[in-house]
């Protein structure tokens, strides 16, 4: 179906195809290259999503389609510079820069326990012959706009397998860095779990240099990470979103459970102007459990969207969800999830929690819990709550001698930080808390100014 | 913050929940208990099949009507030809032909060939034109067309044409108009203009367009300032003629301090075909006025086999003007093929209070996509929905609603509530809600669970000597509660009957 494009959604069209096309031209590997072709084709028979479109009614991409990124070279950075991104926790560390793997900034990956393999995406590229297996969930990818987009910048990412039983002792924190404005970072990760192996997982998206409101400085990042659980695997997944106000971040997560995994995903966002979070779960097998949390923050006009789309397609599932939003001066939220529940998943339990805080009068939240079901035996509710705080709730404290501006300190740390309580390793889940507190105070003291 | 999750328990059951379910599916292949599908044969005016220009001045011209009113239905006409049928709701039916039906048909009865209605001749005059074979049929679904039944007036539409209204002078004597929508527009023309399309305008989607071009008849209420009606007021629709369509324009306005309650009713023969109706219902509630609105759908749903059936694509929407004033849907919806239908508030007036009851039921392979919207516009508006899903059969049942608080309505309250039923393991229930907040000071409650009678309840049922049918029909009875508590007391009994029936194999 032809759709129409708008003049502007049409140049941006053509640059990516330009730029899709540039980085063909570069490229020998003929699978890549047909995967970049069909993406080409979707992308100038779709175009970008407007707000007609159900799933982008409420995250408007104006500023996204008026901006074109391009995919330049990784720029040179040291270590030192790295230095404050780092948790104070021991982790095994993996950098990218712009989107691109970097080597030398990173641990010695030779050195990782049996079993567990690490490459970059662009090695993996370079050396296999054929590399059609790696995109054996491509017709799922594609039908999302970004994640047409992702298969058209297709370059770089990370290709991470651990066969059975394999176990990292320390978690792998993946550091991904924004340096360039006008960039594109486009990664496509690839995580591969045999039966009964363990992986601990943090990502985190920041900007260098924090800039000013220059136009220049603002960058895009794109990620779509498939993450294959098989039988009895653990997986257990920190995602912290704290990019520079100006950047753009979309990530979309295809997570495919078989049976007895157990599979765990916060999510944390604070940066950037527009953010969308996507989740796809696939709950392909028996006794699966699955926790989606989030806690986003968003402020000045940011827009913070999350989304989950979790499936239930077999016997004794369960999944969980709890999504925070905290919103102030014009900032949007956006929640939607979903859950579907096929007419094989009988026992399913699914619950699905979203809950905002409004605190000024501009913010403003759109949210969308939904149930699809065919089942009968099944234990499956959602709710949704949206307000500002209980002025009963700020009374209490008040009356025991605190003052109201701590009051009202005390009650949104409460709030925001409940999903984090998933977390846990104690050590991952203090770091999480204290850089959803900064940001927080951050806020809270420009609503006090 | 308020709490808002809520399960329902549901017990691990047995294994041998085939069994359980053969009972039922043995009797869902049984008889349509659809007692209101009979056929009344009578000399009709129908026009040929297809729709075009000619088609809607021939309407109107039937209908004797003032220049401005084919205006609007050309207007309407012209932008309807501009759209496309919308198929977003969760429902799946191949696209109507919309040449292959009939925009009017009107039992002829012998002295005015038609323009009974239109004339606005007395009570008595209309009764004694009516057709007996429709009245005949009126008598047989129990609607008192005769003006014999003490606590309620009624306006009874067959096809196109409305064919009696009762008591109208009782109430004229309150001031109240109650009386078909084509007499309104011959009556009282500056009201009807006045009104029209304000609250559901012509281009407001795709079958509000195709509504005001092709409107065959309706109800239009006023309540005058501080009037409290004494009775029910009512409508009748029944479709007859095969490959018609009925699209009815309601239109109910309560004046200052006023209060009504109406209530609703229908049915269709069964027919192998799909039959349209489209209707659009505008209430405007002025200041401190309440209206209560009440809608039994029993509607031909299909047989089994999903051939035949009324598609019901509704308009519903109320516009809560005033200050204080209120506005109440309360629905049961069992019939149709297919139910796209979500009557909605647009609360305006500082302190306005919109509620949405609603039981739906779907069997077979009915398919229904209702909910409500709730506009929040004025100052410490209230609205509740309450929304009880059933499904049986093959059939899906969706909740899809909007709760929108808009920046200036300051301290507006919503609690939603969308309880889902399963019964059977081949049907699907779902849950739409879209949630929007732009003011903080709103506080917004959703809940909803889903859920199916528990074993452990049966057991208990059971072992007191209640037998597995009755004992269902109990609970489901229990499930929706809240919502036929809404109900005005005939109607509720007569919802709670229609429930078993339509459940009857399947459950009760």
């Amino acid at each position: 179906m032809q759709r129409k494009i708008s003049p502007v959604a049409q140049k941006a069209v053509a640059h990516y195809i330009a730029e899709s096309e540039r980085l063909n031209q570069a490229c020998d590997n003929e699978s890549l290259k047909q995967i970049r072709e069909q993406a080409q084709a979707l992308l100038k028979q779709q175009g970008f999503p407007t707000q007609r479109d159900e799933n982008w009614q409420y995250t408007r991409l104006t500023n996204f389609v008026q901006k074109h990124f391009e995919v330049k070279p990784a720029s040179k950075i040291t270590s030192e510079q790295l230095h404050k991104f780092m948790p104070d926790f021991a982790v095994t560390k993996v950098v990218f820069v712009d989107g691109w793997f970097n080597e030398s900034l990173s641990d010695d990956l030779a050195a990782l326990p049996k079993g567990v393999s690490f490459e970059s995406l662009q090695d993996t590229f370079d050396i296999a012959g054929d590399t059609s297996a790696l995109f054996s969930s491509e017709s799922e990818i594609t039908k999302e706009p970004f994640g047409v987009l992702n298969s058209l910048l297709l370059a770089d990412g990370f290709y991470l397998q651990l066969s059975a039983n394999a176990h990292l002792e320390l978690p792998l924190f993946v550091l991904n860095i924004q340096t360039e404005g006008q960039h594109m970072s486009n990664l496509r990760n690839r995580i591969e779990l045999a039966d009964n192996a363990e992986l601990t997982l943090i990502e985190r998206y920041v900007t260098l240099e924090t800039s000013t409101q220059d136009n220049d400085s603002m960058a895009c990042t794109n990620v779509v990470t498939e993450v294959n659980l098989a039988k009895h695997t653990r997986f257990k997944q920190v995602v912290m979103q704290e990019q520079d106000d100006n950047a753009f971040y979309f990530n979309n997560q295809y997570i495919y459970q078989d049976d007895s995994s157990s599979c765990m995903s916060f999510y944390g966002s604070m940066g950037s102007q527009l953010s969308r979070h996507q989740n796809h779960i696939f709950m392909n097998g028996e006794h699966i459990e699955s926790q989606q949390n989030s806690a986003c923050l968003a402020k000045d006009k940011q827009t913070v969207d999350s989304r989950t789309d979790t499936q239930h397609n077999d016997v004794w599932g369960n999944s969980q969800q709890l999504h925070k939003y905290v919103l102030t001066d014009h900032a949007v939220g956006v929640f939607n999830g979903m859950i579907r529940v096929d007419q094989k998943a009988q026992k399913t339990d699914g619950q699905m929690d979203n809950k905002n805080l409004l605190l000024s009068d501009t913010a403003k939240m759109d949210t969308k819990p939904q149930l699809e079901i065919y089942a009968d035996d099944v234990k499956c509710s959602h709710g949704s709550a949206s307000g500002q705080i209980d002025k009963n709730q700020i009374f209490y404290l008040q009356a025991r001698g605190i003052r109201r501006a701590d009051a009202i300190k005390m009650i949104t740390h409460a709030f925001l930080l409940e999903p984090v309580e998933v977390i846990n390793n104690a050590a991952i889940r203090q770091w999480v808390t204290a850089r959803l507190s900064a940001g927080l105070a951050s806020v809270q003291k420009k609503v006090r100014e | 913050m308020a709490n808002p999750a809520i399960i329902t328990e549901l017990q691990p059951q047995g294994i041998q929940e085939s069994g359980q379910y053969q009972e039922i599916d043995d009797l869902l292949s049984k008889n349509q208990h659809y007692k209101e599908g009979f056929v009344t044969t009578t000399s009709v005016e129908t026009f040929d099949k297809g729709i075009n220009e000619e088609v809607v001045r021939a309407i109107s011209a039937k209908k004797n009507e003032p220049e401005w009113m084919l205006d609007f239905r050309l207007k309407a006409f012209a932008h309807w030809k501009t759209l496309k049928e919308p198929h977003w709701a969760k429902a799946e039916y191949t696209p109507l032909d919309y040449q292959d039906y009939s925009y009017y048909s009107a039992p002829e009865c012998g002295s005015c060939a038609g323009q009974c209605s239109t004339e606005g001749g007395t009570e008595d005059s209309i009764e004694n034109e009516i057709d007996p074979e429709v009245a005949k049929a009126f008598a047989e679904l129990g609607v008192p067309i005769a003006g014999d039944d003490a606590n309620v007036a009624v306006d009874a539409i067959f096809d196109s044409i409305s064919v009696s209204t009762t008591k109208r002078e009782d109430l004229a004597e309150l001031g109240i108009i109650f009386c078909s929508f084509s007499e309104a527009v011959q009556d009282y023309p500056e009201m009807v203009q006045k009104y029209i399309g304000t609250v559901v305008p012509y281009h407001d989607n795709y079958f509000a367009a195709l509504n005001s071009a092709v409107a065959s008849d309706g109800t239009f209420v006023y309540i005058p300032e501080g009037v409290h009606c004494p009775i029910d007021l009512s409508t009748y629709f029944r479709i007859n003629e095969a490959k018609t369509g009925q699209f009815e324009r309601t239109i109910l306005i309560a004046d200052k301090g006023s209060y009504v309650s109406y209530l609703e009713g229908c049915s269709a023969p069964v027919r192998d075909t799909y039959q349209l109706h489209a209707a659009v219902v505008e209430v405007i509630v002025h200041e401190d006025a309440e209206v209560k609105y009440s809608t039994v759908q029993n509607w031909y749903p299909g047989d089994d086999d999903c051939t035949g059936g009324i598609l019901n694509f509704v308009t519903k929407r109320g516009l809560c003007e005033g200050k204080n004033s209120k506005l109440s849907w309360t629905q049961a919806e069992t019939g149709s093929a297919i139910t796209w239908k979500y009557p909605s508030c647009i609360l305006k007036g500082d302190n306005a209070i919109g509620e949405f009851y609603s039981v739906a039921l779907t069997n077979r392979r009915q398919q229904a996509d209702t909910g409500t919207k709730m506009i929040h516009i004025g100052k410490n508006t209230r609205s509740t929905i309450i929304s009880k899903g059933l499904s049986a059969g093959k059939s899906d049942n969706t909740y899809r609603g909007q709760v929108k608080i808009l920046p200036s309505a300051e301290g507006a309250r919503n609690f939603t509530q969308c309880d889902s039923m399963l019964i059977g393991d081949q049907c699907g229930a779902h849950t739409f809600p879209y949630i929007e907040v732009e003011n903080p000071t709103a506080q917004i409650e959703h809940e909803a669970t889903t859920s199916r009678i528990g074993e452990d309840q049966l057991f208990y049922c059971k072992q007191r000597g209640i037998s597995e049918q009755d004992a269902i029909s109990m609970i489901v009875n229990g499930f929706c509660k809240e919502v036929f508590s809404e109900l005005p007391l005939e109607f509720a009994q007569e919802a709670e009957e229609l429930l078993a029936i339509s459940l009857e194999g399947s459950v009760g």
